[in-house]
């Protein structure tokens, strides 16, 4: 497991990590030429391109992170690379989180960088200011309530929770669209799109039923379970639940994947 | 349970893409410690056989074994398989690959492999993408062949070779193999192999039409598997 997590990194890495690297380089170009004097040199022409690039660059970043996530998966498993993996000994779970965990990696670091980057760019002693006193408040308010620190973990784990979910729904449309004989990637494009409308049926019809339907009557009872419930427990239970019903679709969605992958691959 | 001491085991094997099938009711042994050919036209089935065999397609019908084993973790353990295409990363180097292979394959002489990449002067250090497509079969041969498996499945591996290397793979093919294990590669070029080979198995539109040794067919037919085979399948 951990060889494939290593291969599986370095794989991603050799593509992302200059492409990391000459985003944040880009942004300190930027931001020492978005200063005023820079802004006069040339008519400030030179400042507009950069920023353009820069922009460009940090689309390129996400599309990029998009595209190796899908690739990862198909080339190397569902490709020809796929008679390589396939006949290593290594079990099908351990393909799959090897993938996850590497693209669900990548996908925050670019998020990361792309935070980092941007703040680069505005970076001013205000800016820097700023940050230190999010961060001061953060520290405070842990300090005043330990419950902000679970607050903050959830919210981390959410993030992280639904990264997976999404990671692992994209792999499910590829392979369930690997099954077909033939226009294997249209097929997973189809598939994602009918998986993401019964999905979005399935969640109007819980969300109409919660207001008006039979799920009204229990929603109430348990609104009226959770009255006495003091704010603070309320709001980790909130959180965890949102974790819950994040996690729930991604193990359907690995239950899947696994599925195909064990018991219906079909190399071509 | 029937129980066998063949190395591969195929009993009722079927494998249908579409109406005709690529493989209809295949039933054979292979015994350990034997060199098989598969030979047969194209589309007669071989490379669906081969891939049965590693778990890449399951069969519509009936079951394959390998030493006892369904596909699985434990067969790709003992199986070394050189596919008929190029499925290595084409961004590695050779040496990365070698280093790929011995983290994976316990089995993996990485000795043994960097000998025989410097007798057919391969560098380590090239990227595979740089390499061209006869130098590429030749490293994916070497990976495989420096395995200690017990069954080697070879599909095509000497079509994109030159001619004197082609004499140079089949001999470390048959100086790399142990006696125990067993060997099954599948060509149409069988003239270059007929010499090495204990046993043929001849695949028709997916029906096996003869499983024989070689010896047999010589004293039988009076011919060399190449004149049978000429004929078996002429058009």
């Amino acid at each position: 497991m951990l060889k494939l997590l290593k291969y599986e990194w370095k794989a991603c890495a050799r593509i992302c990590l200059p492409l990391y690297g000459a985003m944040l380089l880009m942004s300190v170009v930027s931001a020492v030429m978005t200063t005023e004097r820079a802004k006069d040199f040339m008519n400030g022409i030179p400042s507009a391109i950069l920023a353009m690039l820069f922009f460009a660059l940090l689309v390129a970043v996400f599309v990029v992170t998009a595209v190796i996530l899908i690739q990862r998966f198909y080339k190397n498993l569902l490709g020809d690379e796929g008679y390589l993996m396939f006949t290593l000994p290594v079990t099908v779970a351990q393909h799959i989180w090897s993938k996850v965990i590497v693209a669900v990696a990548i996908c925050c670091l670019s998020g990361l960088v792309a935070l980092l980057s941007i703040s680069i760019l505005g970076a001013d002693t205000n800016l820097l200011y700023g940050i230190g006193m999010v961060f001061g408040e953060l520290g405070r308010a842990i300090a005043d309530d330990p419950n902000a620190l679970g607050y903050l973990f959830e919210g981390v784990l959410l993030l992280v929770l639904s990264t997976v979910s999404g990671v692992l729904y994209l792999y499910l449309c590829m392979a369930l669209g690997h099954l077909a004989k033939k226009h294997r990637v249209l097929m997973s494009v189809v598939w994602y799109f009918v998986l993401s409308t019964v999905a979005q049926f399935v969640l109007s019809f819980v969300l109409v039923g919660v207001f008006n339907g039979p799920l009204e009557t229990l929603m109430e009872a348990i609104a009226g379970m959770l009255a006495g419930v003091p704010q603070k427990t309320l709001l980790h239970g909130v959180l965890l639940g949102f974790c819950f019903a994040t996690a729930v679709p991604g193990a359907i969605c690995y239950g899947g994947t696994y599925y195909v992958l064990k018991n219906r691959l079909n190399l071509e | 349970m029937e129980q066998t001491n063949g190395l591969v085991v195929c009993t009722g094997l079927t494998k249908a893409y579409g109406s005709p099938k690529a493989l209809d009711n295949l039933n054979l042994t292979i015994e350990p410690g034997r060199f098989v050919g598969l030979l047969g036209p194209n589309g007669s089935g071989k490379t669906t056989f081969i891939k049965l065999i590693n778990g890449l397609i399951q069969p519509t019908a009936g079951t394959v074994t390998v030493d006892g084993r369904l596909p699985g973790v434990y067969t790709h353990s003992v199986v070394s398989y050189l596919p008929d295409r190029a499925y290595l990363n084409d961004w590695m180097r050779v040496c990365d690959l070698i280093d790929f292979y011995a983290d994976f394959y316990t089995d993996f002489d990485r000795v043994k492999a960097n000998e025989m990449l410097a007798t057919l002067n391969i560098q380590p250090l090239n990227r595979l993408k740089t390499l061209s497509k006869g130098t590429k079969e030749k490293v994916q041969l070497i990976l495989t062949m420096s395995r200690k498996a017990k069954l080697f499945l070879l599909d095509e591996p000497i079509a994109g070779v030159d001619p004197a290397a082609r004499d140079y793979i089949l001999n470390t093919i048959l100086s790399n193999y142990s006696e125990d294990a067993s060997v099954l590669l599948s060509t149409h070029l069988i003239a270059d192999i007929e010499r090495v080979l204990d046993e043929v198995i001849f695949l028709k539109n997916g029906v096996m039409t003869l499983h024989e040794s070689v010896d047999t067919i010589r004293e039988e037919h009076g011919k060399s598997v190449d004149m049978l085979f000429r004929e078996v399948f002429a058009c």
